[in-house]
């Protein structure tokens, strides 16, 4: 089955002249085509009073290029229903679209005009200035935003580029000019730390040539594009190691008007290349994700009845992590909630987990490989991690004997290495410490 | 190629189960969606909520499956699986390798007869769902929408929130859970969609198997309510510490089955851009377009962060709603001035050609999109079973090309005028 998968898939990959990496799959049950066109651009090339620029810098991609208005991008899109989205997540920054095939190449020009030529606009700088300001100025009445802020404040030193928010801060929004959008297009945009993918109802030489003509006249700029040939992955940024807090440590962000409580239990988890990553895979599958979360599920969810929603990640990337435990749950059940969740680290470094957890978790992962492959954002996205972290084009193939192979001996170990539990930050935002309970604590 | 138009095959069991196939052999995939007609518009007072309840409850152990292999047969298949409860349906799927059709059929048929509703489990459950609603009252955007529906709403049950009042949740009882089960949970009240890598003779013989001795019920009568004409505009306030302002309107609006719904739809799209028929707008979003009017007057003049629009296919006439996320320091009323302009406008003179054809492209690159994949496939077919004929699916694009400019102008005087609308405002307090 999971071969079937590999086999389907058999995207061309090729690199211009200019250095751009081009990835391409086509998929001829769909009459629409996915694009997306990604580089080493994101927030982790900021600084913490720099937080957001990244993400204004993509958002603005398509408010204005030399050749053509935030109106006339706009008319084209609208005329041909099409969608067009610039952002930026820690590490990479991303034009996408997603148009009916019919329009693959009108849609291809306007992806590469806005990568290569934004012109920023000083009024519509501005405009998204104030949208930007209001989506921060909303967050801060967000429980789910606050404790993960709190969270990747208290985990990572101030100056860890996983430290601060991707949107940035009221202040840190003010401060940036448009010279410093410009700026950072400048440095970051370049062919050769790009990696474009392109799924959907196109054909290879339909998609070659459409390449060449739009993006094929990219030049690279002037700042770091990464080393010669080494794509997107060279030009990725050094994301520094975190270490464990000392010790286990509570913060506390109160916001007496909600009903609820977020919870998040967190410390800095692996990077994604590192080789405990497939065991440490399929141990989150069974702490906290398996079956709708896991042990955890199974415990707070199902067993005590005390929230609705309760899950684990692993966050595993170019640097390492944050591992998390996110949890939603009545202020009066936070403490039961926030034990069971340090109850459960504990003793999945602790004891085996059983033959029957072991194979279920390692056939949800390499069963679930064709599922992950429905649609064309799917494969786009699988796409695209393949080539970030260099998995090589046959890793689809090999996906079911990495994560098939980890045993359970592979799984304590991994646990006792890479979860904290006395080690971590426990994060609450809500209505938390209760009004009557709350004693000094509150504010 | 089935380039996203499967030939579906229509089948009816002698219990009254509708059969729902659409063979799609690219992907070695089956979804498998089991719809039942019942969702809050058929609660009471003291049972609001049940219906999602009720669904909660139904993962919670059957008699032959168990509460933990109800979750784990499908995600150690590799699978995903959840369920949802909105107004007029509740659904169960299972996404996963095609080979694992029969556990999806032996999971749906369990489900349609054999849960438990233990006392225990039931109890239990009681503070996930207040869980649940709790977790969504801490967002402005869901209390302001409660309360601009339940104000537009004074007859009708679409006027209160699918996850029920709290009140009720913490008061009702397991057997009026399990009446409510029994009550529509019924092979002649559900239709069974499967869609991807399967033979649809093999797939029916496999259905007739797991289905076929169900027996049959009395379908519960549907809601007769109707909501009286609203004769003027209806304003409601919600004042609470938080950051922001928001402004939702809500109009009352045509169901699917109208003949001027797929006017209001291109309407739709004319104002704010075209968001296609997917309860779930496709994962796309349902935000204005750049060119839209609604954008120009709102967005552009920098008095909203933020505008969208929502027109929903339902079965009985529910709600046109538009939201805004209005920027700090600007009036209410400049707000509501410039969309109300916006919405005149098209009342007044009829949309042009080019702005016409711009909103159908729009709504039908959507429905291409829509197009992407079994599980989407799956859900439209079934989503639209339980509110019209799953038929007229297939001419919808046909339809949206059949609206003219003038009935654009003529369906936004009549329905989208003031006299029917509600207003909604949620006004931020000073944070303690």
């Amino acid at each position: 089955m999971s071969a079937a998968a590999g086999e389907r898939l058999r995207p061309e990959r090729f690199v211009l002249a200019n250095g751009l990496t081009v990835l391409h799959q086509e998929n001829a049950v769909s009459s629409a085509v996915t694009i997306n066109l990604q580089l080493a651009a994101g927030a982790a090339f900021e600084t913490a009073a720099t937080a957001g620029l990244a993400g204004f810098c993509a958002a603005m991609l398509k408010r204005g290029t030399g050749q053509r208005s935030k109106t006339q991008i706009g008319e084209h899109l609208d005329f041909t229903g099409s969608l067009l989205a610039g952002g930026a997540t820690r590490h990479t920054a991303s034009v996408g679209a997603k148009a009916r095939a019919a329009d693959f190449e009108s849609m291809l020009e306007l992806v590469g005009e806005c990568a290569m030529m934004p012109s920023f606009p000083v009024e519509e700088v501005e405009k998204l200035r104030g949208d930007i300001l209001t989506a921060i100025q909303e967050d801060l009445d967000d429980t789910g935003q606050m404790v993960i802020d709190r969270l990747r404040a208290a985990v990572y030193a101030a100056e860890h580029p996983y430290a601060w928010r991707l949107l940035g801060t009221e202040e840190s929004i003010q401060r940036i000019s448009r010279d410093q959008l410009a700026a950072f297009h400048r440095a970051h945009f370049g062919p050769g730390g790009a990696v474009l993918v392109i799924v959907g109802a196109v054909g290879e030489e339909r998609a070659r040539e459409a390449v060449e003509t739009s993006l094929g006249g990219w030049l690279a700029a002037t700042g770091s594009q990464g080393p010669d040939g080494g794509g997107l992955a060279a030009a990725l940024p050094n994301i520094p190691d975190a270490p464990a807090p000392a010790a286990r440590q509570t913060v506390v962000h109160t916001m007496s008007n909600k009903v609820q409580a977020d919870v998040a239990i967190g410390h800095p988890g692996l990077r994604r290349l590192d080789d405990d990553y497939y065991a440490a895979t399929v141990m989150n599958m069974i702490l906290g994700s398996f079956a709708m979360g896991g042990r955890l599920g199974r415990v707070i969810r199902e067993e005590k009845g005390m929230a609705y929603y309760v899950h684990s990640s692993l966050g595993a990337g170019v640097g390492p992590g944050p591992f998390m435990i996110r949890a939603g749950v009545h202020p009066s059940n936070v403490d039961t909630a926030v034990e069971c969740a340090l109850d459960e680290m504990e003793r999945i470094r602790r004891e085996p987990v059983t033959d029957e957890e072991l194979s279920d978790a390692k056939s949800a992962i390499v069963r679930s490989l064709p599922r992950q492959l429905e649609n064309n954002e799917g494969i786009a996205g699988a796409l695209h991690s393949i080539e970030q972290y260099r998995l090589g084009l046959d890793y689809l193939d090999r996906f079911p004997d990495l994560f098939g192979g980890v045993t359970t001996e592979q799984v304590m170990e991994v646990a006792q290495r890479r979860l904290h539990p006395d080690h971590c930050v426990v994060a609450v935002a809500g209505p938390y410490p209760e009004a009557d309970a709350a004693g000094e604590e509150g504010a | 190629m089935n380039n996203g138009r499967p030939q579906v095959i229509e089948h009816t069991l002698d219990n009254g189960l509708r059969v729902l196939l659409a063979p799609l052999h690219a992907a070695p995939l089956v979804s498998v969606w089991c719809w039942y007609h019942v969702g809050s518009k058929d609660e009471g007072p003291g049972t609001t909520g049940a219906s999602h309840w009720v669904e909660h409850m139904n993962f919670k152990g059957t008699e032959g499956i168990s509460r933990e292999d109800l979750k784990v047969w499908i995600e150690r298949a590799g699978g995903m699986w959840n369920g949802y409860t909105w107004i007029d349906q509740t659904t169960y799927f299972e996404t996963l390798a095609a080979d694992g059709l029969d556990l999806a059929l032996q999971i749906e048929s369990e489900r349609m007869t054999g849960c438990l509703y233990d006392p225990e489990e039931f109890e239990s459950e009681r503070t996930v769902i207040i869980s649940e609603l709790q977790g969504n009252e801490n967002n402005p955007g869901y209390v302001l929408g409660g309360e601009v529906a339940a104000a537009a709403f004074r007859a009708h049950p679409y006027g209160w929130p699918t996850l029920g009042w709290l009140s009720d949740l913490e008061t009702m009882e397991r057997d009026d859970l399990y009446r409510h089960y029994r009550n529509y949970y019924l092979p002649n009240n559900a239709t069974l969609v499967v869609a991807g890598d399967i033979d649809s003779t093999e797939a029916l013989r496999r259905i007739e198997h797991y289905f076929g001795a169900i027996e049959s019920g009395e379908r519960p009568r549907g809601v007769r309510t109707r909501e009286p004409e609203q004769e003027g505009e209806r304003r409601v306030v919600v004042e609470r510490p938080g950051t922001t302002r928001y402004l939702d309107v809500a109009f009352h609006a045509p169901a699917f089955g109208d003949e001027d719904f797929m006017q209001l739809l291109v309407a739709d799209a004319v104002l704010s851009g075209g968001k296609g028929i997917n309860l779930w707008a496709g994962g796309f979003g349902r935000n204005a377009r750049t060119t839209s009017p609604l954008y120009q007057a709102l967005v552009e003049p920098e008095l909203v962060a933020g505008v969208s629009s929502a027109l929903l296919p339902t079965e009985q006439p529910y709600l046109y709603g538009i939201s805004a996320t209005v920027r700090d320091g600007v009036a209410e009323s400049a707000v509501e001035e410039a969309l109300f302009t916006a919405i005149d406008a098209l009342a007044q003179a009829k949309p042009s050609e080019h702005a016409l054809r711009k909103a159908k492209n729009q709504l039908l690159a959507q429905l291409a999109f829509d197009d992407e994949g079994v599980t989407r496939i799956a859900h439209q077919l079934g989503y639209f079973s339980t509110i019209a004929d799953w038929k007229r699916l297939a001419a919808v694009p046909d339809e949206i090309e059949a609206v003219t400019a003038e009935q654009v102008r003529e369906v936004v005087g009549r329905r989208l005028s003031a006299r029917r609308r509600t207003i909604g405002w949620f006004r931020p307090q000073a944070l303690p």
